[in-house]
């Protein structure tokens, strides 16, 4: 063990092949697809079989070591994430696969679930593409996960959900959604437990799909609970999860979840950011000469390393996030600091590139305008910016308003 | 192989027994020595015994030297006791770190003697001028074949320096250094400055005959090296101030909590923890890219400039944490603020690091 910057071999080889696939394939299709706020039905098909139609971040199927046996699962992660986002962050969004119901079922799921939800839906040559969903989201519960109102009641074989949860991705068409609902309102958000959705399901109510800054061509989805039933194994962890959700172990379930999906969700908004600032970068290089105005010149080039200064820093800290979950360290601050760092680098690069592209940055002939509108959610979804950093600074300063 | 964070064993003894000596030693000499505008020279020998801040090859009778990320490690360590004492005793050992690395064996055996007595070798590493503060690309000294001319700034301890090394410009526009020895430069004036007391500066007219370092690889990444101390010294200030501040937000109350249980206090405590670490991460990178001969002048810049930026908010944020009892020198916070702008001279990130990353790039 030493300090060493260089990307083990494996990942490096995921890493171009992954930026080949979306310079090719999703980078030509990010503005059609967001102004139509969707992707033709044939494109979503032949992104599921170019990825396989497994997902890019399923635990059970990512490259998990590298040749000289370390674990690279989250590194892998992470950089392919980078590149997708850099490709089209939206249209990435579409490509088939358990999405972040992946992680909550690798997190909390019995291996028996694990097979049933990931293994046998999404690790099969599918035709028709498939998708799984996380929600979490309640109109009026985001960053405070402990006010979910969704409610589970035992009904003989069944689970009975009554509630409504908003802002899910691919939530409408999605295969299975996981949800997060309480047991017991008197404890909590200890009384919380995941639940698992499968399409179809009794009682399950599609409800609006959002219209957006951004992101336009990825799903929104609101869903109605309203008696909704599923059968009593589909409660992640087994039905012994009652009992643990009484010892109050039910809410870091949801928070183990984040820990491994935020630096995957902070090097999407770094690869948007990187989008960002190569465009400009190139823009600037070919439109602005040496004869060219010697003031903007300068402010262009100083701007630009500022945006490269910060898109590193921000890469630095996803990468220490992913390196420590494969080493089995304890990411949880470190994984938040990335979260809270990435997206505002990201959107500051994006607003930049605006900038120094003047009238052909605010243009639609250009996707930089199109990046700024993806940006923002960054910095809201999987955490708020403020959540990450009430996160951090309870990690350095422990609980202190009790 | 492969993408590793952890420090060797070495790396971490290393880190442990500086950590405790600049808090039982660096921490409360800090202010004595800023009064008096230097280290003490009892300090100085025993920063001197550890061996990091002039670390000298065992084949010219030092006790060895060390790779770049371990010298960055240790200079962090150094500088969150005090930045202004670390930054006097890493400064002046700095020449023997750009000798070792880039210094002919001629070079090697007539310099490197200075820096293994028990009283430390007083050296420079002169780069900072009037207009191009810490841009390597830019500077106005001429390094015409042996001959050294220019006006520098900001030269440590130039008054008692046994021999120094000036950074400049080839006749081909290279970047060039040559070793100096008293008499070929003429001291202007001192600098009464705002931070880093205890290091004190001199500004020197340079105009005399040197002995040129081989221009090449080799200089260049020692001369990044020599940079990047700065920028690791900005790190360690970074760290004292947001340790000492997120200290205080838990034990001073106000409306009858502690201060950190308000997010106003709290998120800027996380704001400089992730500046921190961030800088890290950009400082041991060019480190490591230095060790293996790769580093641009780009790395560097950007490592510097992420751990000054890092070092300015934590200044500022960690007075500000602690409100009135900051601002007054009771508590070293104003100190460590006044310290990260002093060193923000070196390499601003928007007027220095971040115009040298872009050339790089555009």
């Amino acid at each position: 063990m030493a300090i060493d910057f260089e990307l083990d071999d494996t990942v490096a080889t995921v890493r171009d092949f992954v930026h080949a696939f979306a310079d090719q394939t999703l980078r030509p299709l990010a503005r059609e697809a967001d102004e139509k706020g969707k992707l033709p039905a044939g494109v979503i098909k032949q992104l599921g079989q170019l990825a396989g139609n497994r997902a890019t971040i399923m635990a059970e199927e990512r490259v998990q070591t590298s040749e000289d046996k370390k674990p690279i699962g989250a590194m892998v992660g992470v950089v392919g994430s980078e590149e997708l986002a850099w490709g089209d962050p939206a249209v990435l969004l579409n490509i088939p696969g358990p999405g972040l119901a992946a992680p909550s079922i690798t997190a909390a799921g019995t291996p028996e679930q694990k097979k049933r939800f990931l293994a046998d839906i999404f690790n099969v040559e599918s035709e028709e593409p498939r998708f799984g969903a996380l929600a979490v989201t309640e109109p009026q519960a985001g960053s405070d996960v402990s006010n979910v109102q969704t409610t589970a009641v035992r009904d003989g074989d069944e689970w009975v959900l009554n509630g409504t949860k908003v802002y899910c991705t691919n939530g409408a068409r999605a295969d299975i959604v996981v949800v997060n609902a309480t047991l017991d309102k008197s404890l909590g958000r200890a009384g919380q437990k995941f639940f698992v959705i499968e399409k179809g399901a009794p009682g399950f109510k599609i409800g609006k799909i959002e219209k957006k800054m951004g992101i336009r061509a990825s799903e929104t989805a609101e869903f109605a609970l309203d008696d909704c039933r599923v059968p009593l194994d589909n409660i992640l962890g087994g039905v012994d999860a009652l009992e643990a959700a009484r010892e109050g172990s039910g809410f870091k379930g949801t928070m183990k979840t984040f820990d491994s999906s935020r630096p995957s969700v902070a090097a999407m908004a770094l690869g948007i950011g990187r989008a960002a600032y190569e465009y400009a970068r190139d823009w600037a290089a070919s439109e602005l000469p040496m004869s060219s105005n010697f003031t903007r010149r300068n402010a262009i080039t100083s701007k630009l390393g500022t945006m490269k200064r910060e898109l590193d820093s921000a890469r630095g800290l996803i990468w220490r996030a992913a390196w420590m979950a494969d080493n089995k360290i304890p990411n949880s601050k470190e994984a938040s600091m990335s979260k809270a760092y990435a997206p505002q680098a990201a959107l500051r690069c994006c607003i930049g590139a605006i900038q120094i592209m003047g009238p052909e940055g605010y243009s639609k002939e250009h996707l930089v305008e199109k990046w700024f509108r993806d940006i923002k959610v960054y910095d809201i979804f999987e955490g708020t910016g403020q959540i990450q950093r009430v996160i951090i600074s309870r990690a350095i300063l422990g609980r202190l308003d009790k | 192989m492969g993408f590793d964070l952890q420090p060797t064993d070495e790396q971490q003894a290393l880190k442990q027994t500086l950590a405790e000596f600049a808090a039982a030693v660096l921490r409360p000499a800090a202010r004595d020595a800023e009064a008096a505008g230097r280290t003490p020279e009892a300090l100085a020998r025993q920063i001197q015994e550890i061996g990091v801040a002039a670390p000298v090859d065992e084949a010219y009778g030092g006790g060895g030297t060390f790779d770049a990320v371990t010298y960055c490690m240790a200079a962090e360590e150094l500088a969150w006791g005090d930045p202004a004492i670390a930054y006097q005793a890493l400064g002046g050992g700095l020449a023997a770190v750009v000798i070792g690395r880039a210094g002919t064996d001629e070079q090697k055996a007539s310099h490197l003697p200075i820096f293994t007595e028990p009283a430390p070798g007083r050296s420079f590493v002169a780069v900072a001028e009037k207009v191009a503060a810490g841009d390597l690309e830019s500077l106005d000294t001429t390094i015409e074949g042996n001959l050294v001319a220019g006006r520098k700034y900001g030269v440590l301890d130039a008054e008692e320096a046994q021999v120094g090394i000036v950074v400049g410009r080839s006749q081909d526009g290279g970047l060039a250094a040559a070793t100096v020895r008293p008499g070929c430069y003429e001291i202007v004036k001192p600098e009464d400055k705002l931070g880093l007391e205890a290091a004190p500066t001199w500004v020197v007219d340079f105009d005399g005959s040197g002995d040129a370092l081989r221009p090449g690889a080799e200089l260049q990444q020692a001369l990044l090296l020599a940079k990047l101390m700065t920028g690791a010294v900005a790190l360690g200030c970074a760290r004292a101030s947001l340790e000492y501040a997120a200290n205080y937000a838990t034990e001073r109350e106000a409306f009858g909590k502690p201060i950190g249980a308000f997010q106003g206090i709290s998120f800027k405590i996380a704001d400089m923890a992730i500046a921190v670490d961030a800088a890290r991460a950009a400082l041991w990178r060019t480190a490591w890219h230095i060790d293996r001969g790769t580093a641009t002048l780009a790395d560097a810049a950007e490592a510097n400039g992420q751990c000054v930026a890092a070092a300015v908010l934590c200044g500022d944020d960690g007075v500000q944490v602690l409100g009135g009892h900051g601002f007054v020198t009771d508590h070293p916070s104003e100190m460590w603020f006044r310290d990260a702008v002093t060193l923000s001279v070196l390499d601003s990130p928007e007027l220095v690091g971040d115009v040298m990353v872009a050339r790089s790039v555009f």
